[in-house]
């Protein structure tokens, strides 16, 4: 279902706001906004299809640990 | 840039309701165990010196938000490294208080109903209400905030009789070392959260102190805080209090009032679902613009969409199970979030001295 609904939610925010930037030639706005909308497909398939893909979560986790030397961490 | 303008009491009103977000429905403090209004209010003393040091750099850029502070301050290139690390902050605050919320959802209502159905309806308002602006976030703020206060203080009301002042005593059985503990949580959320709200000042209206703005909605924020969890805890006891990680919407269930006055707890859920929409969409702002001062659009707005909608889809993988989630913010939150709340703006607050002070020098020569 994720994937489903950020598919055409995606298409809705292509058609609607990144069609828009690229007529009025904002490029560096449409760069950024087309990086994003990528971001969001990407991380919709790999929460559907349930891939673990590279969380910043862990690496912050263990530095924490290191330093405050907490074992429950 | 947006010709957008808020008043002081605006900015009050988002800052306080902001920093009770979810921290009406979640535990505060709970490491304290019955010793809990003394962590937090030990945290909002640690609060007041670094609630300086935000109102001392924004006084010194009047006009101007924080991120456009960072710039002046550190130059494009560090300027838009720390930027960077705000806009994940900010961000992954937004996720956090998503996944609270559709927690809490899940937990005490909607227990078949996908996460990210709940999730996506969170989301999709809170992006309407950005690319709205921040005048109609402040507004609907300003119209919400007496019904906050007043649902709080009706079911603290319908609370009293089953108040048990037992509860609280004895004060510092455990020593003082958890309280601290519990105060430094406290410390890092919700008070010192509200650094993302420095982003905010640039649509204040000229003339108008930071210093007042952040002493005032701390305080309204403290006494709010300490009246849900002392109420909690004559309610609930220490060890319910410690194990209910939605203490507030707990103790609310136990009002009863003759046959007619019960189920009243729904008023917890509407004031967690305001409080933690103004915190999303204030953190879905403050990572929208960031992105934008760092590339240099002028219109912050544009990002709302596609972050939004990442924040949505981030916060149903960002922990496996409530338990992580919890256990997360108990024991990682209070040091992850230390430096952006804490580290980063001394540093910024260093750099933008020099920097006002090397200009007013330069003026003096010329």
């Amino acid at each position: 279902m994720i994937l489903a609904v950020v598919v055409i939610i995606v298409m809705i925010m292509a058609a609607f706001e990144l069609a828009q930037h690229y007529r009025s030639k904002q490029w560096k706005a449409a760069i950024i906004y087309t990086v994003l909308l990528l971001l969001l497909l990407a991380s919709a398939v790999f929460a559907e299809f349930g891939i673990e893909f590279p969380d910043p979560m862990i690496p912050i986790q263990k530095i924490i640990a290191s330093i405050t030397g907490n074992k429950k961490i | 840039m947006d010709n957008q303008i808020i008043t002081r009491k605006h900015t009050i009103t988002i800052i306080f309701v902001f920093m009770l977000g979810s921290s009406l429905v979640l535990r505060v403090g709970g490491g304290a165990g019955r010793d809990a209004w003394l962590a937090i209010l030990i945290g909002m003393v640690m609060m007041l010196p670094v609630l300086l040091v935000y109102s001392r750099i924004l006084s010194l850029f009047p006009g101007k938000g924080f991120f456009e502070i960072i710039l002046a301050s550190l130059g494009s290139f560090f300027g838009s490294i720390l930027i960077f690390l705000y806009v994940w902050y900010a961000f992954h605050l937004g996720t956090l208080v998503i996944r609270d919320f559709t927690e809490f959802v899940k937990i005490v209502g909607l227990h078949e109903t996908p996460e990210f159905v709940t999730a996506l309806f969170l989301g999709v308002l809170c992006i309407w209400a950005v690319k709205a602006g921040i005048e109609v976030i402040a507004r609907w703020t300003a119209i919400m905030m007496p019904i906050i206060i007043a649902a709080i203080l009706l079911i603290t009301l319908l609370l009293i009789p089953k108040f048990k002042i037992d509860n609280l005593k004895p004060v510092l059985y455990n020593g003082m070392q958890p309280v601290l503990d519990a105060a430094f949580s406290v410390f890092t959320f919700p008070f010192a959260e509200t650094v993302i709200c420095t982003v905010i000042f640039s649509y204040v209206k000229s003339g108008n102190k930071p210093y007042k703005i952040y002493l005032w909605s701390i305080l309204a924020g403290t006494s709010i805080l300490l009246v849900t969890s002392v109420r909690s805890l004559l309610v609930l006891g220490e060890e319910s209090y410690k194990i209910n990680f939605f203490a507030s919407y707990m103790s609310a269930r136990l009002v009863k009032i003759g046959d007619f006055l019960e189920r009243i707890e729904v008023l917890v859920a509407i004031v967690f679902l305001v409080g933690g929409f103004v915190k999303i969409s204030i953190c879905l702002l403050a990572a929208a613009k960031g992105i934008a001062d760092m590339f240099s659009i002028s219109d912050h707005r544009q990002f709302a969409a596609p972050l939004g909608m990442l924040m949505i889809i981030y916060s149903l993988t960002v922990f496996k199970s409530t338990v992580e989630m919890f256990a997360w913010s108990e024991n990682v939150y209070k040091y992850y979030a230390f430096p952006f709340e804490v580290i980063f703006p001394l540093i910024v607050w260093i750099a933008a001295e020099v920097n006002v002070r090397k200009n007013k020098r330069s003026k003096a020569k010329t």
